[in-house]
């Protein structure tokens, strides 16, 4: 008999719906038309997209404003950094725990010359709110990019007080916020939070991969990353995605109607494995505070992380060692900023819930206990 | 304590007896365009107040209802029982975060809270001085107003910020009217004016396929959803396809003349719908002398053959850059610039007639068979039915 998978990566990406691929497949085959062509195949394609774009403006809690569809939500990150032009002698601000999408581009602007400060993190995870208030108090702050939920520990960052702060100094500053952790994990609009540019991913939930898109707040402007046909009003050139952006928005429909029951569901799997490690006498360190999807765990100082991960996929567990698109390097920054010991960083790793796939905190629990005791005794041979 | 959104209108108050129709009609409006945001609305002496929502969904709210005609201005308030000291501490909590200048405002309705709204006020504002070394005040020309209301019913509302909403008359007051819509940037603001003085819309879109594409017709979809926000419920689009007609003006007729007589038909069109609807006027975009069709000559002889209904023309006297200006507060500019044609943009002769001559027009209009074209372009009219977002 297969052994069952429990996958435990769900910040990485998660599967797609059943029946959003089966549905999702008609825009390769009987919808299959360019959405920029003009005879009326292309334009109900057309007239598709701009459906998914009001949905995706309404799960995100607002009734204006504009949605860009990119290629991921890295390049809608990317938009957004090097979009703010003419900003040379200003002040960039980025959390210092920010996915690499930002951190990178932000380490970019730096070196072309910019001005840019990175917010130290609470050992909570999220922004520290003194320095940030002494950061932004200078008024010369041009623009402030901070995400909304860690995709390292969960952390959520208080994003409206962070941009009332921030006007308060500059009213004219412009705030950007990584939600592609936080889409349909909570409830919030987009409105209420009062950020001008806000980032979220298709395959983070139960869509395709290779789909971003970023809210615009209606009035500001941005400048593209991808010049050519002109496509998103001549902000993102390039053929749209239109199976992964049909499938984005059923999958946003289909999550946001059950955010509550999906919140308290993950809640109860995550407070189940921790109660069952306990059980197994495993004394364990969280690092972080915030949405119970994402945990940032240290099982035992004696195990490094990565060797934890790789005797868990043997066993059909499949956690990780911190976000996939930094794991490729050797720290985690994000723990380093919150002040985490280095040897427990070394010995972290990520676990990520999602309430539609296989759990079994018993199980789950019994191997990792299983695993850690193979490999304490290994590290002390 | 609880949130709310506290709405006032405006005009409405120098109505008479008849102030409670115009009051429901917009309580009716606001209740509808929040349908699904799980709230209520009810009327408090001289304003709504909503409640009951989903704090996360409060600007959405607000942005919903400063769209409805009527609303003179919104803003959402904390609601607490009047007590001075439960005032004094929400007021210390709104105002920590504020910098600036400010001046705090008391609306005394109930008399036996003391002190009075003078003193009151004094006092606030050296509470929340004293609590943050950000502010100063100003009561000539503040940065924002504390404002604390005290209502008889024991309850205290106390806001910070104000929306203005669009002002005018509740969609549904001043009756039914029929927006010819093209696509181009004046008719979507027309039917904004309109709807913003009571007027509950439906929309008229003439076609010319295959010289207007569906990418036109998309256009014009997109342009009729950001009017429905306004139009306190959903739009309806009648698409009527006016080929033929053009097609036999441009075989049989002077093609000076051609805009003239395809106006005319459109006309008859939408006098004809409006009464098969119950539609009480015809709204366009034009403007006078803004084109060759749009000269007080040719107005005349267009508007000739409306014989039962009322042609408005909101604009009529409106600077282009003034139309220009409405149509990016509405949010159709955008849209109406793209580049695609409509019918009033194919078949367009070099030297249209400027100061066309009634009996010159009715002249070429008999090289036609016009009735039965007409008969023809109704028979095809399609209903498209569009949401507000």
């Amino acid at each position: 008999m297969e052994q069952k998978i429990y996958y435990l990566d769900n910040a990485a990406t998660t599967k797609m719906f059943d029946d959003v691929l089966s549905e999702g497949v008609k825009y390769y085959k009987d919808e299959f038309y360019n959405p920029s062509s003009v005879y009326y195949k292309s334009v109900e394609v057309k007239r598709c997209l701009s459906e998914a774009k009001k949905t995706l403006l309404n799960c995100l809690g607002a009734d204006d404003g504009e949605i860009i569809f990119t290629g991921s939500a890295t390049e809608a990150n990317n938009m957004v950094v090097f979009s703010q032009k003419n900003m040379k002698g200003k002040k960039f601000l980025f959390g210092a725990g920010e996915h690499p999408s930002v951190l990178e581009c932000a380490k970019e602007l730096l070196k072309r010359g910019y001005d840019v400060e990175f917010i130290p993190l609470s050992k909570e995870g999220s922004v520290d709110m003194e320095s940030y208030k002494q950061m932004v108090s200078c008024g010369n702050v041009a623009f402030v990019s901070v995400q909304h939920t860690s995709n390292e520990t969960g952390a959520v960052n208080p994003i409206a007080k962070l941009v009332k702060l921030a006007r308060k100094f500059n009213k004219d500053v412009l705030f950007h916020s990584d939600g592609v952790q936080a889409f349909s994990k909570f409830g919030y609009s987009v409105l209420d939070l009062d950020v001008d540019y806000y980032t979220i991913s298709a395959h983070k939930i139960y869509g395709a991969k290779g789909v971003g898109a970023l809210y615009i707040k209606k009035g500001v402007k941005i400048n593209p990353l991808i010049f050519g046909g002109g496509q998103e009003s001549g902000l993102r050139s390039g053929t749209e995605n239109v199976f992964g952006i049909m499938t984005f928005k059923m999958c946003a429909e289909k999550v946001i109607k059950d955010i509550e029951k999906n919140y308290n569901k993950v809640q109860n799997m995550r407070k189940e494995l921790l109660d069952e490690l306990t059980k197994n006498g495993i004394d364990y360190v969280i690092h972080g505070e915030g949405v119970p999807h994402t945990m940032n765990i240290c099982l035992s100082k004696k195990v490094r992380g990565e060797t934890l991960v790789h005797a868990l996929e043997k066993q059909n567990i499949f956690v990780s060692t911190g976000s996939a698109c930094s794991s490729t390097k050797n720290y985690n920054t994000t723990l380093e900023a919150m002040g985490v010991p280095a040897e427990e960083i070394l010995s972290s790793i990520r676990i990520s819930f999602s309430p539609y796939m296989d759990f079994d905190a018993k199980f789950i629990a019994k191997t990792i206990c299983e695993q850690l005791k193979k490999l304490e005794v290994k590290s002390y041979e | 304590m609880n949130k709310v959104v506290l709405v006032r209108y405006g005009e409405i108050f120098l109505k008479g007896k008849n102030r409670k129709f115009f009051e429901d009609c917009l309580k009716n409006n606001i209740q509808n365009a929040l349908l699904g945001l799980n709230c209520a609305v009810f009327k408090i002496s001289g304003r709504f107040m909503v409640e009951g929502y989903n704090p996360k969904d409060e600007q959405r709210i607000i942005n919903i209802i400063i769209k409805q005609a009527g609303v003179f201005s919104v803003s959402p308030a904390t609601c607490i029982d009047t007590d001075k000291e439960q005032i004094i501490g929400l007021v210390k909590e709104l105002t920590e975060d504020e910098v600036g200048t400010f001046k705090v405002v008391t609306n005394r309705a109930d008399k036996t809270f003391q002190p009075n709204s003078m003193e009151f006020s004094r006092q606030l504002g050296g509470v929340i001085l004293k609590n943050n070394n950000d502010l100063k005040v100003d009561v000539v020309n503040p940065e924002f107003v504390v404002n604390i209301d005290i209502r008889e019913n024991k309850k205290t509302y106390i806001f910070t910020k104000t929306f203005m909403g669009v002002g005018g008359m509740p969609v549904g007051s001043a009756g039914k009217g029929l927006l010819l819509l093209s696509g181009g940037i004046d008719s979507p603001v027309a039917g904004f004016m309109m709807a913003k003085r009571g007027t509950k819309l439906q929309a008229l879109h003439f076609h010319s396929f295959p010289y207007t594409s569906e990418l036109a017709r998309l256009k014009v979809e997109e342009l009729a959803g950001k009017i429905a926000d306004y139009n306190a419920g959903d739009l309806e689009i009648y698409m009527c396809p006016m080929t033929h007609y053009q097609e036999e003006i441009n075989k049989n007729c002077r093609n000076i003349y051609n805009i003239t007589l395809l106006r005319r038909a459109m006309f008859r069109i939408a006098e004809r719908l409006c009464k098969e609807k119950g539609l009480q006027m015809i709204i366009t975009g034009e403007n006078l002398g803004q084109v060759a069709s749009q000269t007080i000559e040719s107005m005349t002889v267009v508007g000739n053959v409306v014989e039962d209904i009322q042609i408005m023309r909101p604009l009529v006297a409106f600077d282009k850059q003034e139309i220009i200006e409405v149509s990016k507060k509405i949010d159709t500019y955008e849209i109406s610039i793209r580049p695609y044609e409509d019918c009033c943009t194919v078949f367009v002769p070099d030297t249209p007639v400027t100061k066309p001559r009634l009996e010159n027009v009715i002249e070429e209009e008999k090289k036609l068979n016009f009735e039965e074209l007409i008969d023809e372009a109704y028979s095809k009219i399609e209903v498209v039915t569009i949401k507000n977002s």
